[in-house]
């Protein structure tokens, strides 16, 4: 018996020091520092059939909750372009450190789905898309490139326009003010206290915050205190300057003031007021289609939280963030847009043809019948692409494409991609919520965000 | 010693040790390595141009505020846990080996948190704090209760060392048990036969005994806590407002979400030499104290 | 003597309570995987309306388990029975051989077990991904994954073989066995029980490691069952309940594993017993 088992053993042991000796082997074979990372990306193509016709090319997604529609649109892409094969690379939470580590194995993506800050981070290793080499660009909506273009070069193609504000639920705000409601009706700061103070007549909460990171520190505090509502980029760099330098303070600042009195209403009128930071997206998605608040801080891309929950008949629309009890300011009556992950190509790892490849398949993605029509029904939002006739079957989407549509979304970005740094929203999303949450006041609030600029500068 | 004898330990030490040392040499060593000379660069974790900074980033790790608030806070959640845990597991594996009936049903039961890893252990009990626990709190009318603890600073953290106590002492229990099936049955006996109480065969029979365990469970217990990462993500992600950040996580935080790879690289070798050394002087203490009994 | 027995059953019954204290997650989190993902969010804690399958066969088809399963197993498997074996030997010499060398050696693999992987896992990526372009293939990650668990394997096993009195070795040198066969044939059979319990606690390392495997596993039919869970976890559509059972598929072969572990465990306890 005890034959048997070291035998067993000793099996194991010259498989496994074969096993070891075949990296070893590997280790010491690969002598002298990293190889240019060109030549080794064209080292693996050449490696690949010798018929030079096939290509190879990565696809790397940001964009969580649609791989099957991604691998559903490479199928068609496949079929449609024979001799090129998209591998699917899928991202979860963890997106900037995958992206990384693939860049440190030298298989960064050929096309890649990212934030413009990311983009523009990086924009060395990117390729410069111009009219030449795509054509089809004629196809994007010239307003939404403005986030990609860097240094007067194009450098990446939105997926997607996405529209946020308060969501509100129909059927409890028509109940509330007795009638149809209008979102358009909703002009100013007192408007909106209005219309809070009706819909908690009728039982529900006149609003809600997820108290997340994300969704105060980036979307409320970064794109509306430092977004286009303050001026032009030379107004708004002005302002980020005056901050680093220790010149200017929020506090001071009428315009971060008329939004956090805004943002104090919100607060006054929260469903979650008793808990505000527990910040569970679907729980709220919840409260929000079943009625219990009436509006939501959020965006159309909540449609994949809400779709599966909404009921024959619900009905669902956006009314904007008022800055202001000044029936005339425009931004009052307009929603915050951004394009908030755009397509990219790599041009440090990939070869040529890998990267015409890419662009191909941007191509398709942005301009195909089919591909157009499954990134609406899953997404629900709005494509920037001037071809695309497939219908948004999301009335949060639909309320995005009619607000853009009379003109009265503002690009939170407009041209100032690096105006806030990658890691403003967790950074000062964590002040938002400690505000919040009480914990600090407005001042304070002022204090920390300021010592965060400062800290930058140094 | 002469030659053959030489030669022949020679033989030994390549069959026994450079096999796992040069496996682990490749895989720890040299990345570890190649890891410390990229704190001296501002390389992004991406970007095609690095330059060499000197050591501008350990100036800045230590003028850092924020890391150093988020290493005390570590300090406190590594001794609760450690303490915590370590004695759970002990007690665990007393009662357990103490020859009660369901021995095995108890070793599997309370080993089971650590068969599932700790980010999706984090999302359960993410649940548990903010809607279990805030459910029976309604109900019963206590307004203690009624608030998620993941909300408040010092609940959260308590929460976190709750849930890192659940799950390591069952780890630490399989140690103990081990270490305590070693002692054999006559030594119990023959004090129990002596006279000594049950309290007096563990304080002077079994601890003694399973020293080795002692400081395997202190050491593992603490490099394990320094080093909780996953947790802290899918627990707390730090919060609320960042008040949960621990040493891991943040430097995960600064290497990979702000894009400051050299400045998280640097962060974390300043972790590393604080936790060789604390526990490298604890297992010389507890070693120190096993001569000495 | 009726006053212990009657302790006994209170100490039972105490730990009793314990373990369901502890159980209570898992309680949970079965009972939601046969919900749907609707009924999961409007209470978590209800019981289900209906035991239903569909969660199951959603995550068996969304993670693509078979493949996931087939990568995890293999790669759990290989991964252990290296680390073992290289680690045990390893472990066994530090013990019994006081070089400086050795002493040296030990406390450096120790001081490693500290590092945090942050620290070196892009250089890791770029050494085997980028440099050997070894990026999913099952034998990088067997490899590393071996590897990385060495100086925790070393620590115990030096730890319990410092426990075995050096008079049986010396008895088996007196018989006439060398240096290596008294390690195969004597010390090894007696590692057995702490053999196991490394071997769990490797092979659960492995099986539940996300972080270092997704560094290498990049394709989906090269992923894990862990990368395959946190996969369904990110997912923002937030389809909660499949996940859930994709979680419990996750855990089934570990837990199996750790039973049939525990019944060795509890033979080399009753063998040390009959020996001691």
């Amino acid at each position: 018996m005890k034959r048997k088992w070291i035998s067993v053993l000793l099996m194991i042991v010259m498989t496994a020091s074969m096993l070891a000796g075949c990296g070893s082997k590997q280790d010491s074979g690969t002598p002298g520092a990293e190889p240019d990372n060109k030549a080794a990306a064209e080292k693996t193509d050449e490696s690949a059939p010798a018929d030079a016709k096939e290509v190879n090319i990565s696809f790397y997604s940001t964009q969580t909750g649609i791989d099957d529609t991604y691998l559903d649109i490479i199928d068609h892409f496949e079929a449609d372009n024979p001799g090129i094969t998209v591998e699917y690379i899928a991202a979860g939470d963890d997106q900037l450190q995958k992206w990384m580590s693939l860049y440190a194995s030298n298989e960064g993506p050929t096309v890649s789905l990212m934030d413009p800050i990311n983009i523009w981070e990086n924009q060395d290793r990117m390729r410069e898309m111009t009219k030449e080499d795509c054509p089809w660009l004629d196809n994007i909506l010239e307003e939404s490139l403005v986030s990609y273009i860097y240094n007067d070069k194009l450098y990446g193609i939105p997926m997607s326009a996405a529209g946020y504000g308060l969501l509100y639920n129909q059927k409890v705000l028509d109940e509330a003010v007795g009638g149809t409601f209008d979102p358009a009706s909703i002009k100013t700061r007192s408007d909106l206290e209005a219309l809070f103070k009706k819909i908690e007549a009728t039982g529900a909460a006149g609003s809600m915050f997820t108290g997340v990171n994300w969704s105060l520190g980036s979307h409320y505090l970064g794109a509306l205190v430092y977004g286009p509502a303050r001026g032009d980029v030379a107004t708004r760099d002005a302002f980020v300057q005056a901050q680093k330098s220790g010149e200017a303070n929020l506090i001071d600042d009428s315009l971060f003031n008329g939004l956090m009195d805004t943002f104090d209403l919100i607060a006054e009128y929260n469903y979650n007021k008793k808990d505000p930071l527990v910040g569970n997206v679907n729980m709220d998605a919840e409260a929000l289609v079943t009625g219990k608040a009436g509006t939501w801080f959020m965006g159309d891309w909540a449609w994949v939280y809400l779709a599966d929950l909404v009921a024959e008949g619900d009905s669902f629309g956006i009314i904007p963030i008022p800055y202001s009890d000044d029936p005339d300011d425009k931004f009052n009556t307009s929603i915050p847009l951004s394009y908030p992950k755009g397509y990219c190509v790599d041009a440090s790892q990939n070869t040529e043809e890998q990267q015409e490849a890419g662009l191909k398949f941007i191509e398709y993605i942005t301009s195909n019948e089919y591909a157009q029509k499954v990134s609406i029904d899953v997404g629900g939002q709005a494509l920037p692409y001037k071809n695309c006739t497939a219908e948004i079957k999301s009335p949060l989407g639909q309320a995005t494409q009619k607000y853009i549509s009379e003109g009265k979304a503002y690009d939170i970005y407009d041209g100032s991609v690096n105006g806030l740094p990658s890691d403003f929203w967790y950074e000062c999303g964590a002040y938002t919520c400690e505000y919040l949450a009480g914990a600090c006041d407005r001042k304070q609030l002022s204090e920390k965000v300021g010592s965060y600029w400062k800290a930058l500068e140094n | 010693m002469n030659a053959t004898k030489k030669i022949k330990n020679l033989r030994l030490f390549a069959l026994f040790v450079v096999p796992s040392v040069f496996i682990w040499m490749t895989v720890v060593i040299i990345p570890l390595l190649y890891g410390v000379a990229i704190t001296f660069t501002d390389w992004n974790g991406l970007s095609m141009d690095i330059h060499f900074i000197g050591i501008k980033n350990y100036i800045a790790v230590f003028r850092d505020t924020a890391f150093l608030t988020s290493m005390l806070k570590t300090v406190l959640y590594v001794f609760l846990s450690v303490l915590g845990s370590n004695l759970i597991a002990f007690l665990l594996a007393l009662a357990v080996t103490s020859g009660m009936k369901g021995q095995s049903l108890f070793r599997t039961g309370f080993f089971t948190p650590n068969i599932i890893g700790g980010i999706i252990l984090g999302y359960i009990w993410n649940f548990i704090f903010s809607y279990a626990i805030t459910g029976i709190g309604e109900r019963m009318g206590i307004e203690g209760l009624s608030t998620s603890m993941l909300t408040h600073p010092t609940k959260a953290l308590t929460a976190l060392i709750i849930v890192t106590i659940w799950q390591m002492s069952g780890y630490l229990m399989v140690i103990y048990i081990a270490g305590l099936t070693n002692v054999s049955q006559e030594l119990i006996e023959a004090a129990r036969i002596d006279g000594a109480s049950p309290w007096q065969i563990v304080r002077n029979v079994k601890f003694p005994l399973i020293r080795n365990s002692v400081t395997i469970c202190i050491f593992l217990s603490i490099t394990r806590t320094f080093m909780s990462f996953d947790l802290n993500l899918s627990l707390t992600s730090g919060g609320p407002y960042k008040s949960t950040e621990l040493i891991a996580y943040k430097i995960y935080q600064t290497a990979f979400s702000s894009m400051e790879f050299g400045k998280g690289q640097a962060q974390a070798l300043v972790l590393f030499v604080i936790v060789v050394t604390v526990s490298l002087l604890q297992v010389y203490f507890t070693r120190r104290g096993a001569v000495e009994e | 003597m009726r006053q212990r027995q009657m302790n006994k059953r209170v100490l039972f019954v105490v730990i009793l309570f314990i373990l369901l204290l502890f159980m209570i997650p898992f309680f949970i989190l079965i009972l939601n995987t046969f919900k749907p993902t609707a009924e999961f969010t409007r209470n978590p804690f209800s019981w289900p309306a209906a035991f239903n399958l569909d969660n199951y066969r959603s995550a068996i088809d969304t993670m693509k388990f078979w493949s996931a399963f087939k990568n995890t197993a293999v790669i759990t498997v290989l991964a252990t029975v290296l680390n073992t074996l290289l680690a045990s030997m390893t472990g066994y010499f530090f013990s019994r051989k006081k070089w400086r060398i050795n002493s040296v050696l030990f406390m450096l693999l120790l001081a490693s077990m500290v590092a945090p992987f942050q620290v070196y896992m892009i250089p890791l990526v770029k050494l085997y991904g980028g440099l050997l372009g070894m990026s999913n293939r099952i034998i990088t990650v067997v490899y590393v994954a071996a590897g990385l668990n060495v100086p925790f394997a070393v620590f115990l096993y030096h730890g319990f073989v410092s426990g075995i009195p050096r008079e049986l070795d010396e008895a088996a040198e007196i018989d006439g066995c060398g240096f290596t066969r008294t390690f195969f044939e004597i010390i090894f059979p007696l590692l057995k029980p702490i053999m196991i319990t490394v071997m769990v606690f490797v092979a659960l390392a492995v099986w539940n490691d996300y972080l270092m495997t997704s560094l290498f596993m990049t394709k989906i039919e090269t992923r894990t069952l862990a990368i395959a869970a946190f996969a369904f976890l990110t997912n923002h559509t937030a389809d909660y309940s499949p996940m859930m059972a994709g979680l419990v598929l996750g855990i089934i072969p570990v837990l199996v594993f750790y039973l049939f572990g525990q019944k060795y465990i509890i033979e080399g306890v009753v063998a040390g017993s009959v020996k001691g």
